[in-house]
């Protein structure tokens, strides 16, 4: 019995040296580390702290944890807790902020409908440069939709008319543009002849090759047909042609396509400086 | 009584603080200036393998894979289900494991890649949207 009681005696001795880190002490270390760039570990210590948020005092972690998220392109679960940090905020101006930045997840995600629908349920902002924002969102929205006439009356809020002509002309052009490489025409093209449709989108080496890969087989199989019989000319054309024949017409197709996101980068591009340009001078 | 207005105060000035704060602030933030970059334009550099042969047999392997992957595989369907693609694969296979076991993992790699893998068969790549089968 004596020993079980200086066993514990003992036991309690080291008990008062012993510490327990609380819930404060783990934020200000995921703090440390979120401002160190660290935010794989920020990231666990802050989700330790929301399992002990009980008195919910730490309620801004949310939108933390969110641009963790965001960071690392996780745009799934960024989007998940901004919307957490949405549902506990009480300031209508922060919550523009963060439905604002959930509709950028969506933009990342290529998911140009949710964004819209989540923009379209956003109340009237407070100031006109939250105002402003809203209609830079909703401009880039229908941009993303394809669809340039609403997104140039957003955009037309943001500029005068001289920005505005500006736009509706980088539209006109980029119409013109998709409309010259439309996919369908271009794999139509190499459809009638091989190679012809990536010449066309300015592929030249790629379409020549396709050309004299396909001359090739075809003489090949006719070389064979003529040797042997029809049965073996075609049982050697069959697979070879149809594997580079619809292999070339699906290249045509993919560059066409690829062609277009690029000058729709580009004219994207022109957007947001032309945007950045008025809203400085604005500023001065 | 005191209270309510002293916290109704706070929240006006709160939100006017914000309002003043953000006419400092771009309207434009930088992750909206890279949307619609296009995606994955890199293009492999497929000289590689010859800067990395050690001998004879890799180089000749090696210049065959860049005369496959430039004339041909450019100008075929998209037919490989795995990442790397069995070319890939097996020039890596003779690079590692010398030319006996890398032709038999070829040939293995080969009998392998076809329409009937299903998910859980293999690692999925979500980004290359193929199966992930690299040399072991």
């Amino acid at each position: 019995m004596l020993k079980i009681l200086y066993t514990i005696l003992f036991s309690l001795c080291f008990l008062s040296f012993a510490k327990t880190q609380d819930i404060h002490q783990i934020k200000e270390f995921s703090d440390e580390q979120f401002n160190k760039g660290n935010y794989q570990l920020s990231l666990k210590e802050y989700q330790r702290v929301l399992l002990f948020n009980d008195e919910k005092e730490y309620n801004e972690l949310y939108s933390k944890i969110a641009s963790i998220y965001y960071q690392m392109s996780d745009f799934d679960l960024a989007s998940k807790y901004y919307d957490f940090a949405l549902r506990v905020e009480n300031n209508d101006s922060l919550r523009f902020e963060l439905a604002l930045k959930k509709t950028l997840c969506d933009f990342n995600k290529n998911n140009y409908l949710e964004a819209l629908s989540e923009l379209y349920d956003l109340p009237d902002p407070a100031s006109d440069f939250l105002q402003k924002r809203k209609d830079l969102y909703m401009g880039i929205c229908y941009f993303g939709l394809n669809d340039f006439q609403n997104s140039s009356e957003n955009f037309s809020k943001l500029l005068d008319s001289t920005g505005m002509t500006k736009i509706n002309n980088l539209f006109l052009d980029f119409n013109r543009f998709s409309k010259k490489f439309r996919p369908e025409k271009v794999e139509l093209m190499s459809i009638i002849l091989p190679g012809l449709g990536q010449v066309y989108t300015g592929e030249i080496f790629s379409g020549l090759n396709s050309f004299f890969l396909i001359t090739g087989i075809t003489f090949y199989a006719m070389v064979t047909a003529v040797n042997y019989t029809y049965f073996d000319g075609l049982l050697v054309l069959s697979s070879w042609f149809y594997r580079y024949y619809s292999g070339g017409y699906t290249n045509a197709s993919t560059m066409a396509v690829n062609k277009i996101k690029m000058e729709k980068t580009k004219i994207y591009s022109e957007i947001i400086t032309l945007v950045e340009c008025y809203h400085r001078i604005e500023l001065e | 009584m005191n209270n309510k207005y002293l916290l109704t105060g706070l929240f006006i000035i709160t939100n006017l603080l914000f309002i003043l704060s953000a006419d400092g602030q771009p309207l434009v933030e930088a992750d909206l200036k890279t949307l619609f970059d296009p995606a994955d334009t890199v293009h492999q550099d497929y000289t590689k393998p010859i800067k990395e042969s050690k001998n004879e047999i890799d180089i000749t392997i090696s210049t065959t894979f860049l005369l496959y992957k430039t004339f041909l595989s450019s100008q075929d369907v998209p037919a490989c289900v795995f990442t790397p693609s069995c070319s890939e694969y097996s020039v890596e296979a003779f690079q590692k494991k010398g030319f006996l076991i890398g032709w038999v993992s070829t040939f293995d790699r080969l009998s392998r890649c076809h329409g009937f893998v299903k998910q859980g068969h293999y690692p999925f790549d979500n980004k290359k949207y193929r199966f992930y089968d690299p040399v072991e």
